[in-house]
């Protein structure tokens, strides 16, 4: 069985916003005669839109409405509908997300863009999925090395570490190309972003709002934000202003034979000679890509080319953020879709810890939330009849409130279990109670899950795992 | 002439001091290939397979352990064809023990047409069991590997009862087919007229494991019938398909079996 599935993703970053359509294969791997188990076996991108400078009203409003336009022009060009889509997520990054009216352009675009498009940003999440994208090669390779993607957008830096093609850590800063706007044509600054002017206040150097600037006056002011860059994987003396650009936490030390690949817009300014036209873009995009190629990061350890650079993040959140799930699995369809579910982690096991532990627990953690319908993620889960049914006793004690309301009760596990759970479940609760129980899924604690309507004959559900939301 | 001692290391014990069981240990985790380049890679690549990758060497020559390994497994898949499903295992679950026209285990894998058959005195105990025709018949035999019954048996038939009951369909009594092969399922099947007959079978033993069984489900079958109208679920053993899951996707294929009145190739043409 093979079917095709078309997603879609959009990056709005703190410079540039740009649309990427996808077409995932699902296909049923499984060997011979057992269980199926479904797979995306294929990636392919079949539309790039340009890319374009992200439509601002002032520099604390997006223009949603442009952004609309946006969307409309890309999918006309592409010859795709909202309804083309099962799938797909936003994802608003850097600066842009930190914008007054950022939440609610980004849940009115992802109603815009498709029935079951979500809204996902935060850091850790877009680090993911750029580096998933930019290292695609390293990290499919049959035995990958460890290696750390830099994508460097316009207003933030985002690392991620991968060990054995997996991610170990992510971080990020506060640097990127756009931090100084300047007018092309008269090198006049127009922009400074607040942390940078608190930087050149500390470094005392002359850069000014509304003055003339050059190369050379810049220089020292980049050269910090690399010095920063290099003490991020632990290159370099420490620089003191180091904790003020760190967006949400920094980097695990890595060892000195990790890789690096290089991706958002700056990774294309990555040039040996700075070109005489140094702020054709209106920013010091080449400046800090000229300086980065002359740094410790190039001269001691080893860069390799990155498969995506500019457009990582959109097509990681286009083609990396879905995973499906495991493919013997138990919903109600009607529940189905489900946007936004916050997870309540259970981390303890039935084998150590008393049910009454555990449902202590659960309903700790669901006290903390106002909405009634959340994901239970299971922590380790004995894959035997009776460990099942122990399970069951302790979901129907914990999560008894919201049964009594009707509530729908959506479970998820690492072990293939789903359908075995999901009876179980369904022979204790009342007939045609709405439960949703998928496998093969990882969550903790502070995710949201988005599941997608049914795949491959109702086999298997796409889902999003999103680490945050908005902060 | 000077003699060389042989090196010999001490085997591991386990805290009663006895050696620890070489099949105890876990061949996916373990790479005893000298000074690897790149031991993390190794078994990075040994976890996605059950074939003896990196046993290392002596000479041209395999080493003592990981021949000692390969008999050991080759033992326990021998075993698993040779021994019986206890009767006690038999009696706890509550099986009804009938046989096939099969009187040994060496006529049993000599005259595999004897094991496909029960004779009419054999089915005359099950059939008062079933005065009306059940939707659904389970049914075990022990197959090539006694061992896979008793390791999943247990696991599976819970989950398929359950699954089947959510859906008011009830299990009656299950026969247990000594010295079985997968055709006896027809026999059973125009006995008591279930629409239909479930066969959970010890699957042929391998070097991987000794534990690995299989469901045969046919809608409606009949003696004679063309394979094609079987459906299989295999591969139900610790390392594969975890037995409780498997029980459930069994339910839900014989749900379907009912629904389309079709089992095998027509069911899956009939999706």
């Amino acid at each position: 069985m093979v079917e095709k599935l078309r997603t879609v993703g959009i990056d709005i970053g703190t410079s540039t916003t740009s649309l990427i359509i996808a077409e995932l294969t699902i296909t049923d791997i499984s060997a011979g005669f057992s269980l199926p188990q479904l797979a995306i076996s294929h990636k392919r991108i079949i539309y790039r839109s340009p890319v374009i400078f992200t439509p601002l009203l002032s520099e604390t409003q997006i223009d949603a409405a442009q952004l609309k336009q946006f969307v409309t022009s890309q999918y006309h060009r592409a010859h795709v509908t909202k309804s083309s889509f099962k799938l797909g997520a936003i994802i608003m990054t850097g600066e842009t997300a930190r914008k007054a009216n950022a939440d609610r352009v980004l849940h009115a675009l992802s109603e815009y863009a498709g029935d079951f498009v979500c809204a996902t940003a935060g850091p850790g999440l877009e680090s993911v999925i750029a580096g998933k994208s930019a290292a695609h090669s390293l990290l499919t390779q049959p035995d990958p090395q460890p290696v750390i993607n830099f994508d460097i957008g316009g207003g933030t830096t985002n690392l991620a570490y991968f060990v054995n093609g997996d991610c170990q850590d992510t971080a990020c800063f506060d640097i990127g190309g756009r931090l100084i706007r300047l007018d092309h044509d008269s090198n006049v600054i127009t922009y400074i972003a607040p942390k940078i002017q608190q930087l050149i206040t500390q470094l005392d150097l002359p850069i000014r709002l509304g003055a003339v600037t050059s190369v050379s006056q810049l220089q020292p002011l980049i050269n910090a934000m690399v010095a920063l860059l290099e003490n991020t994987i632990g290159l370099g003396d420490p620089v003191a202003y180091f904790n003020q650009f760190v967006t949400d936490k920094s980097l695990q030390p890595v060892p000195s034979t990790v890789r690096l690949t290089f991706s958002g817009g700056v990774a294309d300014c990555l040039v040996d000679q700075l070109p005489v036209d140094s702020f054709r873009y209106g920013d010091i995009g080449l400046l800090l890509g000229h300086t980065l190629k002359q740094s410790l990061l190039f001269k001691e350890r080893v860069v390799c080319p990155a498969d995506e650079t500019i457009q990582a993040t959109v097509i990681g959140a286009g083609s990396q953020s879905m995973i499906l799930s495991g493919s013997t699995i138990n919903y109600d369809r009607s529940t189905l879709p489900l946007k936004n579910l916050p997870v309540v982690k259970v981390s303890q096991s039935l084998k150590e810890y008393s049910p009454e532990t555990v449902v202590a627990n659960i309903q700790q953690q669901l006290s903390l939330f106002e909405q009634s319908v959340i994901a239970l993620a299971l922590g380790p889960v004995t894959a035997t009849f009776e460990g099942l049914q122990q399970w069951v006793a302790v979901i129907l004690k914990s999560m008894n409130a919201s049964i009594k309301d009707r509530q729908p009760l959506i479970i998820v596990t690492q072990e293939n279990v789903a359908q075995a759970l999901g009876n179980s479940l369904r022979s204790q609760l009342p007939p045609n109670y709405p439960v949703v129980v998928l496998d093969q899924i990882s969550a903790s604690s502070g995710d949201y899950l988005d599941v997608g309507l049914p795949v491959a004959g109702g086999e298997a559900v796409p889902v999003i795992v999103k680490t945050l939301i908005f902060s | 002439m000077k003699l060389i001692a042989p090196r010999i290391e001490a085997l591991p014990v386990d805290e009663t001091g006895s050696i620890t069981d070489l099949r105890a240990i876990d061949q996916q985790q373990e790479l005893t290939v000298k000074e690897p380049a790149n031991a993390k890679g190794y078994l990075a690549m040994k976890k996605k397979t059950t074939a003896r990758l990196g046993l290392g060497r002596i000479g041209t020559r395999y080493t003592t352990r990981s021949v000692l390994r390969l008999r050991a497994d080759h033992a326990a898949a021998k075993d698993a064809v040779w021994t019986d499903v206890s009767t006690t295992f038999i009696q706890k679950m509550g099986w009804l023990a009938l046989q096939s026209t099969c009187k040994t285990e060496t006529e049993y894998l000599t005259r595999p047409d004897h094991g496909r058959i029960i004779a009419p005195t054999e089915l005359h105990k099950l059939t008062p069991l079933f005065p009306t025709p059940p939707r659904v018949l389970l049914a075990v035999g022990d197959g090539l590997s006694s061992s896979a019954i008793e390791a999943n048996a247990a696991e599976v038939i819970p989950a398929i009862k359950q699954g089947l009951a959510l859906s008011q369909i009830q299990i009656g009594t299950i026969p247990f087919i000594r010295f079985a092969r997968v055709a006896v399922e027809d026999y059973l099947g125009e006995a008591t007229h279930a629409d239909v007959v479930c066969l959970l079978i010890g699957e042929r033993p391998g070097l991987a494991t000794a534990k690995s069984m299989s469901a045969y489900i046919a809608y409606r079958p009949t003696v004679g019938m063309p394979e094609a109208r079987r459906t299989v679920v295999s591969n139900i053993h610790p390392q594969g398909v975890p037995a409780v899951e498997a029980g459930a996707y069994i339910a839900s294929v014989i749900k379907e079996m009912l629904a389309k009145q079709a089992s095998g190739i027509a069911l899956k043409d009939a999706k």
